[in-house]
């Protein structure tokens, strides 16, 4: 019996077991969604029926993230009391911002890098397409409307003008 | 015995693995699996116009001072403004809604969306999204009765103001349902502070 063994190998027949991997992989590939950015998880987003899937015409995102003043650290001495933290990301990863004056610094920084609005490049081809540069706010559930409301305002004076807001879908 | 060593003789090297109850079971698991799979909550956008300093955009009709609503749940259209108050949650905090657009009449003045005056009991946002619908169809229906060549009008905005405690998700919900009733251009504001 032993001299059987050695003369041919022994193989099992992976070819189904590979057929379920594949189709497991497949499943988890389809249904995977990618973020370019690292979201903020202690922001707790509202619903909202409307929202739409993420515009693909937007060339560069700049994600502001306003977190819970309830939810986020007290202790903190770089932001007043009732203020939650806020970052600013740009694809290279979240800074910090310390309130509005900060963001529209870093806001404005961002407009003169992309050429938005008044930084555009007057001597480029008017037939070229330009890039779309979209501020996409990502905002607490309980945040009040007077800080999302002195955040637009600075949105809007670092020279942006789309504006998208983020929600869960349903 | 004997037929169990004819068949290793025969075929020396095929060891025999009951594969198909196990495919069985793992066709059953990954089929449980699949259908009790849930992604996570994935992320949509709400485009928004950004507010501009100040109290109110110009061509809106002053608002009637909120104190002056005497029930709650009414509603008023008054020129291109809209009062409402809202029954929100139980609570009713008062908030105004304001319906601006850039239509202009022959002599430069914001013409009147909605000329005619209407009433009714706002208890709910979908009395505010039937109320909405109607200003933007009846927009939408003006657009369609102009001749060919002539430019379209600008489809109304919508303006909310907020006070300043009202939280985001509140904020969030109201440009939802502006949207649902038509309107693509809608604008947080921060309460005017008109006349007491």
């Amino acid at each position: 019996m032993s001299g059987h063994a050695t003369s041919e190998k022994c193989e099992p027949d992976l070819t189904p077991l590979l057929d379920l991997v594949l189709q497991l992989v497949m499943f988890f590939m389809l249904t995977a969604n990618f973020d370019k950015f690292q979201k903020n998880a202690a922001v707790k987003l509202p619903k909202a029926v409307q929202a739409m899937a993420p515009d693909k015409s937007i060339d560069v995102q700049l994600l502001v993230e306003m977190a819970s003043p309830q939810r986020g650290d007290p202790a903190d001495p770089a932001r007043p009391l009732g203020v939650g933290k806020w970052s600013l990301s740009t694809g290279s990863g979240a800074r910090p911002i310390q309130g509005p004056t900060d963001l529209f610094e870093k806001l404005k920084a961002e407009a003169e890098k992309h050429g938005v609005g008044k930084y555009a490049d007057p001597n480029a081809d008017p037939g070229r397409r330009k890039t779309r540069v979209a501020v996409i706010l990502r905002v607490d559930k309980d945040v009040p409307f007077r800080q999302i409301y002195d955040a637009m305002l600075k949105i809007n004076q670092a020279g942006f003008e789309d504006v998208q807001l983020r929600a869960i879908r349903g | 015995m004997f037929r169990r060593r004819k068949r290793m003789q025969d075929n020396p090297t095929e060891p025999e693995l009951p594969i198909t109850p196990m495919l069985d079971m793992s066709f059953q698991l990954m089929a449980f699996f699949i259908l009790t799979f849930k992604s996570g909550p994935t992320e949509g956008q709400l485009a928004l116009l950004l507010p501009r300093e100040g109290n109110s955009t110009p061509d809106v009709v002053s608002l009637n001072p909120v104190q002056e609503v005497k029930h709650v749940g009414e509603v008023r259209l008054v020129g291109t403004t809209i009062d409402f108050t809202l029954v929100l949650d139980g609570v009713p905090p008062r908030r105004r809604i304001a319906v601006s657009e850039d239509k202009k009449d022959a002599n430069g003045q914001p013409a009147p969306l909605v000329s005619s005056s209407a009433g009714g009991t706002l208890v709910n946002t979908d009395v505010m999204v039937y109320e909405l619908r109607k200003i933007m169809d009846a927009a939408k229906a003006a657009n369609a009765d102009l001749p060919t060549g002539v430019e379209k009008l600008p489809l109304p905005k919508l303006e909310f103001q907020f006070e300043d405690e009202v939280r985001y998700e509140l904020v969030i919900r109201f440009v939802d349902d502006a949207k649902r009733a038509g309107f693509q251009k809608v604008i947080p504001m921060p309460l005017a502070t008109g006349p007491k």
